[in-house]
């Protein structure tokens, strides 16, 4: 049968081409200054030209480094089967006596999840953070077991610290975690402010507001480099205020019958926090499903920052005795993953809950790209189920953590930087960054655009993006092994997943230059071999007598490679011809 | 599928006892008795997400079919290039087909034409004169000797298909050629309208809806109605706030403007042209289905364009860069996806240049957002702006939302009410609308794929009968030929790759001749995992040997599954990865 021939066209990701090769041109990259003077060098080795990832900037001036933030990020769909990806420290190898602290702006698995491994790389220097995110990493440091403990330090908002040559200030800012803060750096070259994850909201919920005072004030004084958060930069206008969101929340808590499902991401700690006070005011009690999720809420009661009554919390089994109008059940699972409770639920395997007609599900998260298809197969379970779905595309019930265009403008208005460096986003949202920054008059040359590994220079006064270049390539994490992982396996990956393996083994007698038996052939993921006999004979005629026309034709003093390469050619332009398939071709020759 | 036939072997055994009996026995689960006017709804297709529309209407000796869709792969279905629906209850049934209504030009609703032609050779189609004009200028029927019966629809027209009358209407929809339908069945008359929007932002003063009134007159027995997009609020958004949209980007001085669509979104096109005509600019076509379908509407009329307009190749170098449109093609249909050319900075005649602005409907990008992210970055890089409207979407811009959807029920007000093309979740809150509208629960029927929706004496009747509805997938040359376990095998070697264990043994001397052979791809790296080899070598050997040398009678596949599972629970603890292992075992 005819068919559409599109198999040039490669689907998901891998056909876009990385242009990184560029990125001297891109970048405006200049020559690093020539001197032998102290320089400032700010290196992110995470969290440029990436999205939701393995955040790390390494900020250097003589002898004294400091660390800012060591996070993680999970895998795209094109590095099938690893579990995390964690940074580089090559650069900080040999240098582990001159690192003075590595400092965590906030609790976000994409700002402490790197921490428990690379920590011990770069010899487990003091850690400075506010207290939710210490105990978060201090409580997941303890589930590696061979892991030595975390030097940690609680730092307190607004109080000096001093590292070497530099002082350090965390002041509070918004986010969707309690304890988000941005980082002030003293340096001998200027004051470096680092935002962190950031969202400017006048009226948030649980939590007072940033005092943009004293921002302000920061601003006047004069502030060098401002390294700000680009998540949202491309997103138009001002971010909603979690004022309107906590009463669409309340409208929804107010009309729901059944129980009430909210699943949010076991991070964002603000929201959840909203959902218990919710279920407090309307007479629900509370079970949190997720282990992340539990966990994080323990945390926040050890360290007195839970703002509920512990009795609104109770067991699964606790609640099954209770009228669904008195339940709410807050879940991971807002991305659809396998394991969480929410798929559990949803396709009826959880051993507590099930949905019945009129429950409500409230998905208080956005998707997270390559996740959509995931969500949709639980949203279409649980229709099945007749539960009232309510999204956040329907209502705003969700809004993220980081600052739109216009709440940007405004930090650059309140700051007033001589440079801005956009961190955090593809290049897509730091140039939309840049662009925005120009918009409010920022000049261009002013603005420094980097990608991973790139080092800024900074020296009497004028910063630099540089031609210069540190090792930041991915660390991925893959069952025990750390960074064993290579390119070439995660493309294997990808190609056995496009059309399958055929594995070809054939014994050769080299004295007679004679194939003994037929070629055994396995194949996985290519045809389906009990109906395609026809085929696998055919392949094996092909291969017994291509090899013995090779052998005949050109003797017996050829190499074994040799014979392989001709085979994969010649096969696999022959199962194209026939299949318009290209599964990966191994030929195995086992002489005898 | 073995399940349900099954399941219809016993039914019907029970309907006999029952009958002898004179008991009431089971009857809830059994087949009704149907009369000579039932007619079934059956949904090949359509109803698990969106795209592969297909649904069968069969009432008596006559099938007609709306729609043959293809539906794009998800990604947990790797490698494959397209999904149609299941054809095995057509086969059953070929006599009976009359013929099949093509309602609007979107692959969603035509892309599998080609391959059921295969099927059902001079099969009757009947469409929109228009809708010919594109399918025919994407596959070439003629030359590759297929065969079908050619019937033009006019919109307000009626005609007969078999012992169906139908009626067609324009749908009021931004494709040009798409159109909705009144058919009269034996149980009455039933409306289908799949890809749709009112273009309005009130639901008064509309032509095509005052004329659906009148022939729901006050009697309407169903109607089918797409659900895309029937989570949004509101209206769609209309024709001419997209062309107004359109209009301000090509009014952009800054560079060179690269603008793609659909092939078939002939009215697009248009909308395209207008606001290069009105900005005194030119426009040149990149993309081979695209020029087709263009060239083709416009001999027919379908498109209006000035002279010059358009510039060929060789006219190219001589418009300044600022007074260039290109229209230009992603990766829908057979086309060379010039737009991830350009992305890539690979384009043999096209380079982005600073200032240049790229617009471009997401879906046109193969993945998901996630690629499309990806593809933004690569025109940032090159020093393109890229303009995110999502109304450019068919998605978001083109089908009906909440107030669209209610218009036309309002208008139509059918006895049941049927919701279309979605998957579960989307038809569940499209026939949430006709609940808050005041229908009750069970006039709402939301389908499954290949259920059966039966009515008879003007009433529902629940059956339990089922037809093949299973995806036929289409990979390379094969169709239908990939089963589950293969796309299976896909996956799991993606995850965690893939280990041979070679072995050849003597079983007369019972013993193993030379050295264990070791092929793996996409597990660990080959250069820096000799230790790790030797050892699974050694295991491999040990394993082997023992039971080929201690076991009376030697079976291999017996020797294979033990190497399999040692092997497998050696790398667990060693690597905690999963790969799949493969022994091979060749006795000499």
């Amino acid at each position: 049968m005819k068919a559409y021939n599109n198999s040039k066209i490669k689907r998901g990701t891998t056909f876009v081409k990385d242009l990184s090769y560029k990125a001297n041109q891109y970048l405006n990259a200049k020559e690093p200054f020539d001197t032998k003077d102290n320089i400032l060098k700010i290196i992110p080795l995470g969290g440029s030209e990436e999205i939701g990832g393995r955040n790390m900037t390494v900020i250097e001036y003589g002898k004294d480094i400091i660390v800012i933030d060591i996070g993680m990020k999970f895998p795209e769909e094109d590095q099938p089967g690893v579990d995390y990806i964690i940074p580089n420290p090559s650069y900080l190898k040999g240098k582990e006596d001159r690192i003075r602290a590595v400092l965590i702006t906030h609790g976000h698995m994409d700002h402490i999840g790197g921490v428990s491994q690379v920590m011990s790389m770069i010899g487990n220097p003091p850690i400075y953070a506010p207290a939710l995110p210490l105990a978060m990493m201090q409580r997941r440091q303890s589930e590696f077991t061979t892991l030595p403990a975390l030097n940690g330090h609680v730092a307190k908002l607004n109080e000096k610290i001093r590292l070497g040559v530099f002082t350090v200030t965390f002041l509070h800012i918004n986010h969707s975690i309690p304890d988000s803060t941005m980082i002030k750096i003293e340096t001998p070259e200027g004051v470096i402010l680092h935002t962190g994850d950031f969202k400017i909201d006048a009226t948030p919920v649980g939590e007072a507001p940033a005092d943009l005072e004293m921002y302000k004030k920061i601003g006047d004084e004069g502030v060098l480099l401002l390294l700000s958060d680009s998540t949202s930069a491309s997103k138009p206008g001002r971010l909603v205020s979690e004022m309107t969101i906590q009463n669409n929340i309340d409208h929804i808590f107010e009309n729901a019958t059944g129980k009430i499902i909210v699943t949010t991401f076991s991070s964002t700690l603000n929201r959840i926090q909203q959902m218990i006070n919710l279920s407090e005011k309307y007479n629900r009690k509370v079970v949190i499903e997720g282990f992340s999720m539990k966990t994080n809420i323990q945390i926040l009661h050890e360290i007195g920052y839970a703002n509920f009554s512990p009795q609104t919390l109770i067991s699964a089994q606790e609640a099954r005795n209770l009228p669904p109008e008195n339940l709410t059940i807050i879940c991971t699972g807002a991305q659809g993953d396998e394991r969480s409770a929410l798929t559990r639920i949803a396709n009826k395997e959880h051993r507590n809950f099930q949905i019945e007609p009129g429950d409500t599900v409230v998905f208080s998260s956005s998707v997270v790209p390559g996740n959509e298809e995931s969500v949709q197969k639980i949203k279409d379970s649980l229709a099945k189920q007749r539960a009232n779905i309510i999204h956040w595309k329907m209502m705003e019930i969700h809004v993220s953590g980081h600052a739109h265009k216009e709440d940007l403008k405004q930090l650059l208005e309140i700051i007033r930087p001589k440079y801005l460096q956009p961190i955090y986003g593809d290049f897509y949202a730091l140039k939309s960054h840049s662009d925005l920054a120009q918009e409010v008059g920022m000049p261009r040359e002013n603005i420094l655009l980097t990608d991973n590994g790139r080092v800024i220079q900074v020296y009497k006064g004028e910063a630099r993006v540089t031609t210069q270049k540190v090792n930041a390539s991915n660390m991925m994490v893959d069952g025990l092994g750390v960074g064993d992982l290579k390119e070439i396996v995660i493309r294997d990956r990808q190609s056995l997943a496009q059309d399958g393996i055929l594995t070809i083994v054939s014994l050769l007698d080299l004295k007679q230059g004679k194939i003994i038996r037929d070629p055994e052939i396995v194949s996985k993921g290519f045809v389906h071999i009990q109906t395609s006999t026809k085929l696998l004979d055919s392949i094996k005629e092909k291969v017994k007598e291509h090899i013995e026309k090779k052998l005949a034709r050109e003797g017996q003093d050829q190499s074994i490679e040799d014979i392989q390469q001709s085979i994969r050619e010649d096969l696999g332009l022959f199962l194209f011809k026939t299949t318009h398939r290209r599964p990966m071709i191994i030929p195995v020759i086992i002489e005898i | 599928m073995m399940q349900s036939k099954r399941f219809h072997t016993k039914s019907s055994v029970r309907t006999n006892r029952s009958r002898t009996q004179g008991k009431n026995f089971a009857q809830k689960r059994t087949i009704p008795e149907t009369s000579r006017q039932a007619l079934k709804i059956i949904p090949l297709g359509g109803l698990d997400g969106v795209g592969k529309n297909m649904y069968v209407l069969e009432q008596e000796n006559d099938i007609l079919i709306l729609d043959m869709g293809l539906q794009m792969p998800g990604i947990n279905q790797p490698g494959i290039d397209y999904l149609i629906p299941n054809t095995q209850y057509l086969k059953n049934n070929m006599s009976k087909i009359k013929g099949v209504v093509l309602t609007s030009p979107h692959p969603d609703h035509i892309g599998a034409v080609p391959y059921l032609l295969h099927l059902f050779p001079n099969l009757h189609i009947y469409a929109t004169e228009a809708l010919f004009a594109i399918l025919e200028s994407r596959h070439d029927f003629y030359s590759q000797g297929i065969k079908y019966k050619k019937h033009i629809i006019k919109p307000y027209n009626s005609i007969r298909i078999g012992s169906f009358k139908v009626n067609a209407f324009p749908a009021p929809f931004n494709v040009i050629g798409a159109i909705g339908l009144c058919i009269y069945t034996m149980q009455g008359k039933v409306f289908y309208l799949s890809s749709y929007k009112l273009d309005s932002e009130t639901s008064e003063k509309s032509e095509v809806l005052d004329y659906i009134k009148d022939l729901a007159g006050s009697d309407a027995f169903a109607l089918l109605t797409g659900s895309v997009a029937s989570e949004s609020q509101g209206f769609a958004p209309t024709e001419i706030s997209i062309a107004n949209y359109i209009d301000s980007i090509i009014a952009k001085n800054t560079g060179t403007i690269y603008i793609s669509t659909f092939p078939s979104m002939i009215g697009r096109m248009q909308q395209i042209v207008n606001a290069v005509e009105n900005h005194n600019k030119h426009l040149f076509i990149e993309g081979k289905s695209l020029l087709n379908t263009f060239n083709t509407c416009r001999k027919k009329g379908l498109i209006n364009i000035k002279s010059g307009t358009i510039i060929g190749p060789s006219g190219l170098f001589e418009v300044p860069r600022e007074k260039l449109v290109v229209l230009i093609a992603g990766s829908h249909g057979d086309d060379i996806p010039h737009l991830m050319r350009l992305a890539n900075g690979e384009h043999q005649v096209f380079t982005i240049q600073a200032g240049d602005i790229v617009v471009y409907p997401a879906a046109l990008i193969p993945g998901n957002a996630r690629s499309v992210a990806r593809v933004n970055d690569n025109f940032a890089k090159l020093g393109a702006f890229v303009e995110y409207y999502q109304e450019l979407d068919t998605r978001y811009g083109a089908y009906a939302r909440y107030e669209d959807t209610l218009a036309v029920l309002k208008a139509v007000r059918p006895k049941y009410y049927i919701p279309v093309t979605g998957s579960h979740h989307l038809l569940r809150s499209n026939g949430d609308i006709a609940v808050k509208g005041g229908y009750p629960d069970r006039n709402v029927v939301v389908g499954m794929n290949g259920k059966v929706i039966l009515f008879d004496y003007k009433q529902r009747r629940v059956t339990p009968e089922k037809v093949q509805a299973s995806d036929i997938i289409v990979d390379g040359l094969g169709v239908g030929d990939l089963t589950n376990v293969v796309i299976h095998d896909r996956q799991s070697m993606a995850e965690e790759g893939i280990l041979h264990i070679i072995a050849l043994v003597d079983l007369q001397s019972r013993t193993m001749l030379n050295d264990i052979v070791l092929e793996s791809k996409g597990f660990v790296d080959n250069e820096s995992s000799v230790k790790l080899f030797d050892e699974i070598k050694d295991h491999a050997r040990l394993i082997i040997s023992t039971l080929i040398r201690e076991a009376d009678e030697v079976n291999l596949d017996y020797v294979k599954s033990e190497v399999k599972e040692n092997i497998a629970r050696l790398l667990l603890t060693k690597t905690e990865r999963r790969p799949m292992i493969l022994p091979i075992i060749i006795n000499i």
